[in-house]
């Protein structure tokens, strides 16, 4: 490159060089930027959309309308060993959410036997069925009764299954009956056991 | 003529020479003009932007009962919009759309288990899934970047429509419970810029 003043020859470096190329592409740059910044632009924002998640929840009484205890005696029993002894127990299942469900499962649970040491447990000669049908003959052999607990499930297991839907706000009916399920009933007198019933609902989809 | 009378009259001559000279200068027609003062408006962007329920109704959308295993509106078919429309005077591109969800809700939040999906078409276009840009979690970021392709120019008074889809996955019981009752707010911001 020659100097504007005279003959001599000046060369620029390649530091020098790389600069006033950085030094040209930052202008450039800039120009960009400055022509962007000329240019108009707006915003704005859109109302709030706003999601909530529904919920699932269904209750189970009793007869009695409540949540608390039933007390089962078994001395009490007829011959027939079953409990109550006419009729059956209402069990009432109530959508209390705001989704529809299915009442997918109904299983025994936490089975506690407070007998006397050594003694057989009761929890596991008792039998439940379980019908959706209030005049329901118990006597029927084709009617299902399972064990309050067993060997294998010794804290409860499934009583019945798949009893259909449940619209938001409304009431199911199950009706339940206790059967004592062995024949020597001495062997476990004064035997005590407690178990819940708990209802397994999902998602109506 | 003595010399002085001559030296006046020759005077007075060359006076009323400059005087006849002095009337004709006056006598010339003119003529001025000035033009009018020049006239330059700066064009206008604004943009509005209006929200569009699956029914076409206009107005603020929203959800409730929302449950895992579903999907807002349930057909593919049918989308919530978002209509952006140029109200300005000038060409205008569509800079940024930025979804950005409330913070501050109570643990936890529902965008936590919501995907969302988008299609950009011009307004009243039925949406082009294939085109758009997938399932991604409701999280707050900037929208065109999901998308294959930056929307085109807005012409003055033209509209855009960013169609979007909600959906809950079904996901493993023990996760979904957690956020029965729960809730969430988004919005979107919209940019728009000189063409």
């Amino acid at each position: 490159m020659r100097s504007l003043g005279g003959g001599k020859r000046m060369r620029l470096r390649k530091p020098a060089l790389v600069a006033v190329s950085a030094v040209a592409v930052i202008a450039a740059i800039c120009g960009v930027l400055l022509s962007t910044q000329a240019a108009f632009t707006a915003r704005t924002t859109g109302a709030t959309l706003p999601i909530t998640a529904g919920r699932l929840a269904v209750e189970l009484t009793t007869s009695s309308g409540t949540r608390e205890p039933v007390s089962v005696d078994l001395s009490e029993v007829g011959p027939e060993m079953m409990w109550p002894e006419a009729d059956s127990l209402p069990i009432s299942l109530d959508n209390t959410g705001d989704l529809d469900c299915v009442l997918t499962r109904l299983e025994t649970v936490e089975v506690r036997d407070g007998g006397p040491e050594g003694a057989p447990q009761l929890s596991r000669v008792l039998e439940v069925a379980v019908s959706g049908d209030p005049a329901q003959d118990w006597h029927d052999p084709a009617l299902e009764w399972h064990r309050v607990a067993t060997e294998a499930e010794p804290e409860g297991r499934s009583i019945a299954s798949e009893l259909g839907d449940l619209p938001v706000g409304a009431t199911r009916t199950l009706y339940l009956k206790v059967r004592f399920g062995a024949d020597e009933a001495a062997a476990y007198s004064a035997s005590t056991a407690a178990f819940r019933l708990v209802v397994t609902v999902r998602q109506l989809l | 003529m003595r010399k002085r009378t001559a030296l006046v009259l020759g005077a007075a001559a060359t006076a009323a020479a400059l005087l006849l000279s002095a009337g004709g200068t006056y006598a010339y027609f003119a003529a001025s003009a000035v033009s009018l003062p020049g006239e330059i408006t700066a064009g206008d962007l604004t943009v509005e932007v209006d929200h569009r329920a699956p029914d076409s109704g206009s107005g603020p959308v929203g959800l409730s009962e929302a449950a895992p295993g579903r999907r807002w509106p349930a057909s593919a078919e049918e989308s919530y919009g978002l209509v952006i429309t140029n109200t300005g005077s000038i060409p205008a591109g569509i800079d940024s759309i930025d979804l950005v969800v409330a913070d501050g809700r109570a643990v936890p939040d529902l965008s936590e288990a919501l995907e969302i999906r988008y299609s950009l078409t011009p307004a009243g276009h039925d949406p082009d899934w294939s085109r758009g840009s997938g399932w991604t979690g409701l999280a707050s970021g900037p929208v065109l970047d999901l998308l294959p392709r930056r929307p085109t120019v807005l012409r003055p008074g033209r509209s855009g429509e960013l169609h979007f889809q909600l959906r809950w996955p079904d996901g493993a019981p023990e996760y979904d419970n957690r956020f029965q009752g729960a809730g969430t707010e988004f919005v979107f911001n919209v940019g728009l810029g000189q063409a």
